[in-house]
């Protein structure tokens, strides 16, 4: 449970996750395995399609929470259930104690309920005197360890095998097996039996709560909810407003996504469906006492904000967290505080107040994986970037987040920093200036060591255009370049080569020099005000109308143009300028291959043996094929391990959090280099200077190139 | 898909899940079948031991076994359960019909019907609004399920229908989708097989 108040005390929780040597390597497995385990379950089946109709059901449901809730509870009525209805945590923690009371319980067992540990019903209950015992295996063991989940599927995936046998051994007082597995879940199945014929009270969660029929649906693999549902007198079913559905069709349709999306299964083993009170023999009149307890907790006006309101999609299978490049390297105590991973931010703020949240909140590299993998096509990141920027509006700005602001809200003022920045580097420099040597930690916030920072370039882009264009007579195309800051900077070469690339096949190329940084740094930093700023002087810098395509070189610029812009600026005078700006941006790669139609042909072979990184913002815009075809063309290319998996750049994120972005990087490069390649060619200038820099740090020979710099070298 | 299409599905697709099936000549054959798998079986074991009790040997992990067998039909007919009775005879297996609940401590095999089977996922959508059934189908370490082919299905979608019907009967309403046994990977995800429930699932295919 990560509930530091400040990063500082956040660092030291994050720092304990790195030291765990088992979480580690079972969390890095556990990545691996759950990709390809999904792949294979979800062969044949168009899942894009899938995903959109669950977000349907899903947006539909929550527009009408309220009136499903009426339908349901009519319903359930009808079958002899009690329905209840609390605004808080706190009150249906009151509602449920005092079901156990009126009704003489004393032993209470559960079935697994995210929704339970959201408002930490077991401790309410077991202050008021009851025995809470958790029947799921993984959150029986930590409830036996004081602990909270630490992922919504698998609650005890932090934990190894000798942990458990520990823990098993002090429980039953009988020393156990410390390697069979098998063996230590047959003693769950022995010690567990007894806890349910001796219950009077079963609390469960529900996957669905169906209105049509007043019909709970709870998905499980263990069938422990079958016996918490069964043998006790009393059943009562604690729900989030957000599980309302109204048909029994809508819910067998997310049936078809979540346990292929959770656990890679087609179904799990039980899906239990229970409408009214059913019979039992202990219960009054043969009939179980039956009650449901809705929760609100925020969810009725959640599904009236338009920011927030699709994260009421969740289904909670977890795959935002199994595909997280930071939740493999913490584990979910370190990345949630109750509900985990990408979507466990967001409602930890949302259900648990900015306190909980504020540094929680910082730790999304913006890879957009999760976005993605998700279930309901929830877009992740951009609630967390939501999310920063309301907390930077209700409680004031970092000195971070004013400097850069006020720096990046004036075009002229930030050049000109950048300039002065350039002649002062000088003294710092170091490999033949390309590279700024070993800052003290204080002055980049934080330990910077794991890589070598580039330094900017003698001369910018802008400087550089009109030199290196050589635009023909009689174009086939005409672009714009949008240069992004790393490459007009840092990296100007990368954009001339692609100018040379450009123009030699017919391209007329134009550099429009009021554009500036695209903002998507500002919004990691919850710079919302001068984020659209921004925003506003690019749309207004370029005339779209005149070119065929916007151009771009950073994958993190394009996504942002393309998918940003129109959702930052839909609310403003710009917003059809917006739109039309984004439908032309276009990244450097595809442009080049299915625009140009560049092949074979046009290029020499290099005879350079590399292999690629996939930027996580280009595969965002959906460009996977492209950049392989061009290298398979032009070099003699070799994928990598986990090409498609973040280098940790993440902008900003590397300097909030240097120790997670070292260790992504030193997997990158591993992986890069298992490859036997002497070059890494990527798509992102942001890319670069994270790889480039840790294999300078690390003394590793392998060069990274971007794409355009190898097609130039390459071309005929 | 035909029946004899789904059957094929359903035989193709039952190992991985995993479930044990079988195609029965009759009901008698289908008794007889959960006779013999009862019989090979290991002792059942004991889950609420009590003491001064005599329990057979101790099982592979290391719980006291009971000298008797147990097959609980709950939702079978009298005329189904006279022939069950006719299959068991002669053997040392005790047959449950009812008061599941005095044996909490585990039987050997239950037998229930499902009401369909959908192929794609083989999944068995059993009725389950008698308490009876549903203790039998956790409790049992083998679950037995009857199935007629008749009531095959595709794809999970198409058990809306069985859905809404077995809702509307009016009242309340208890339906388990059960696919294969009880199982976990909540340590170390490792799979395994019978954490609370069955440690085995049987689907025996009867013509109608």
């Amino acid at each position: 449970m990560a509930d530091a108040k400040n990063m500082k005390e956040y660092h030291g929780q994050i720092q304990e996750a790195l030291d765990d040597k088992f979480l580690r390597a079972t969390l890095d497995k556990f990545a691996v395995e759950y990709k390809a385990n999904r792949v294979r379950i979800f062969e044949g089946m168009d899942v894009d399609e899938l995903v959109h109709e669950v977000a349907d059901i899903k947006d539909n449901a929550a527009q009408h929470m309220m009136e499903l809730y009426e339908q349901f509870k009519t319903e359930a009525e009808k079958r002899g259930v009690h329905v209840h209805f609390a605004s808080t945590g706190a009150e249906a923690n009151r509602i449920i104690a005092r079901i156990a009371k009126e009704n003489h319980c004393k032993n209470i067992i559960k079935s697994k309920s995210m929704t339970a540990e959201e408002i930490h019903l077991n401790g309410a209950l077991e202050k008021e005197g009851f025995r809470v015992v958790e029947t799921d295996l993984g959150e029986w063991i930590i409830q036996l360890r004081h602990e909270g989940p630490s992922h919504m599927v698998m609650p005890a995936i932090h934990l190894s095998r000798y942990q458990v046998a520990d823990l098993f051994t002090d429980v039953t007082h009988v020393q156990q097996d410390r390697e069979d597995i098998q063996k230590l879940v047959k003693v769950a199945r022995k010690e567990l039996r007894s806890e349910y014929v001796n219950a009077d009270m079963g609390i469960s969660g529900a996957n669905f709560a169906v209105a049509e029929a007043g019909l709970i649906g709870t998905v499980t693999n263990e069938g422990n909810l079958r016996l918490v549902t069964t043998m006790p007198r009393v059943h009562v079913v604690l729900a989030g407003l957000e599980k309302l559905i109204p048909t029994v069709a809508d819910a067998l349709k997310v049936l078809q996504v979540l346990p292929r999306n959770a656990t890679a299964q087609a179904i799990t083993s039980y899906i239990t469906w229970i409408a009214g009170a059913n019979e039992c023999a202990t219960g009054p009149d043969g009939r179980k006492e039956m009650h449901i307890v809705f929760l609100d907790n925020g969810r009725q006006s959640i599904a009236k904000d338009p920011a927030f309101k699709d994260i009421l999609r969740c289904v909670r299978c977890g795959a935002c967290a199994n595909v997280c490049p930071v939740y493999r390297l913490i584990g979910g105590h370190k990345m949630g505080y109750v509900y985990i991973g990408a979507v466990g931010l967001a409602l930890t703020y949302l259900y648990h107040g900015a306190d909980k949240a504020r540094a929680l909140v910082q730790n999304c590299i913006g890879c957009e994986s999760c976005k993605n993998v998700c279930s309901a096509g929830i877009d992740l990141p951009r609630i967390t970037r939501e999310i920063r920027s309301r907390i930077v509006k209700s409680e004031g700005n970092s000195t971070a987040g004013s400097v850069m602001s006020m720096v990046m809200k004036d075009r002229d003022r930030f050049h000109s920093l950048l300039k002065f920045i350039k002649f002062s580097q000088k003294p710092l420099t170091v490999k033949g200036g390309r590279f700024i040597r070993h800052l003290p930690a204080v002055l980049m916030g934080g330990d910077q060591s794991f890589r070598q920072l580039p330094a900017l370039a003698p001369k910018s882009f802008r400087q550089l255009f009109e030199k290196v264009v050589n635009n023909p007579a009689q174009p086939k195309f005409r672009v714009a370049i949008f240069s992004g800051c790393a490459q007009d900077f840092i990296y100007p070469e990368q954009l001339v080569a692609a100018v040379r690339v450009l123009n030699r096949h017919g391209v007329h190329v134009e550099f429009p020099l009021k554009q500036t940084c695209c903002g998507l740094p500002l919004e990691m930093m919850g710079q919302r005000e001068t984020s659209l700023e921004v925003s506003s002087q690019n749309v207004n810098a370029f005339e779209p109308g005149k070119y065929d395509a916007i151009l771009t070189l950073c994958a993190s610029c394009a996504g942002h143009l393309k998918h940003g812009y129109p959702d930052l600026l839909k609310d403003t005078g710009d917003r059809y300028r917006a739109g039309i700006f984004a439908s032309k941006v276009m990244d450097f790669t595809s442009f080049v291959y299915n625009k140009l139609g560049l092949r074979a042909d046009d290029f020499v072979k290099t005879g350079d043996k590399v292999t690629y990184h996939s930027p996580c913002h280009m595969r965002n815009l959906g460009v996977t094929e492209e950049p392989r075809a061009l290298l398979n063309m032009v070099a003699d290319y070799t994928p990598a391990a986990e090409e498609d998996v973040c280098c940790g750049f993440g902008g900003t994120f590397s300097v909030k959090f240097p120790e997670l972005s070292a260790e992504i990087g030193r997997k990158k490069l591993k992986n890069s280099e298992a490859t036997g390649a002497s070059i890494i060619v990527t798509d992102c200038p942001g890319c670069v200077m994270q790889i480039r820099g840790v294999a300078t740090a690390n003394d590793s020979p392998i060069k990274v190139e971007h794409m355009s710099e190898l097609l130039a070298r390459a071309m005929k | 898909m035909t029946q004899d299409q789904l059957v094929e599905v359903v035989k193709a697709k039952a190992p991985s899940i995993p479930a044990s099936l079988y195609e029965a000549k009759d009901f008698a054959d289908a008794m007889q079948y959960a006779v013999d798998v009862t019989e090979k079986k290991r002792h059942c074991e004991m889950l609420l031991p009590e003491e001064g009790k005599q329990y057979g040997p101790v099982s592979e992990n290391g719980f006291p076994t009971m000298l008797e067998r147990f097959i609980a039909a709950p939702g079978l007919s009298d005329e189904e359960y006279a022939v069950l009775e006719e299959k068991a005879a002669g053997t040392d297996i005790t047959l449950l019909r009812s008061g599941l609940r005095d044996h909490m401590g585990g039987f050997d095999t239950s037998i229930t019907w499902a009401d369909a089977l959908v192929a794609d996922t083989v999944t068995c959508v059993v009725n389950s609004n008698r308490e009876e059934v549903r203790i039998g189908t956790m409790v049992a370490e083998v679950s037995i399920m009857l199935v007629r082919k008749s009531t095959l299905l595709n794809k999970l979608e198409d058990a809306n229908d069985i859905m809404l019907d077995l809702l509307n009967r009016g009242g309340a309403s208890y339906t388990a989708f059960i696919t294969g046994p009880s199982r976990t990977a909540d340590i170390e995800r490792v799979g395994a097989l019978g954490v609370h429930g069955p440690l085995e699932l049987h689907i025996v295919l009867l013509e109608d």
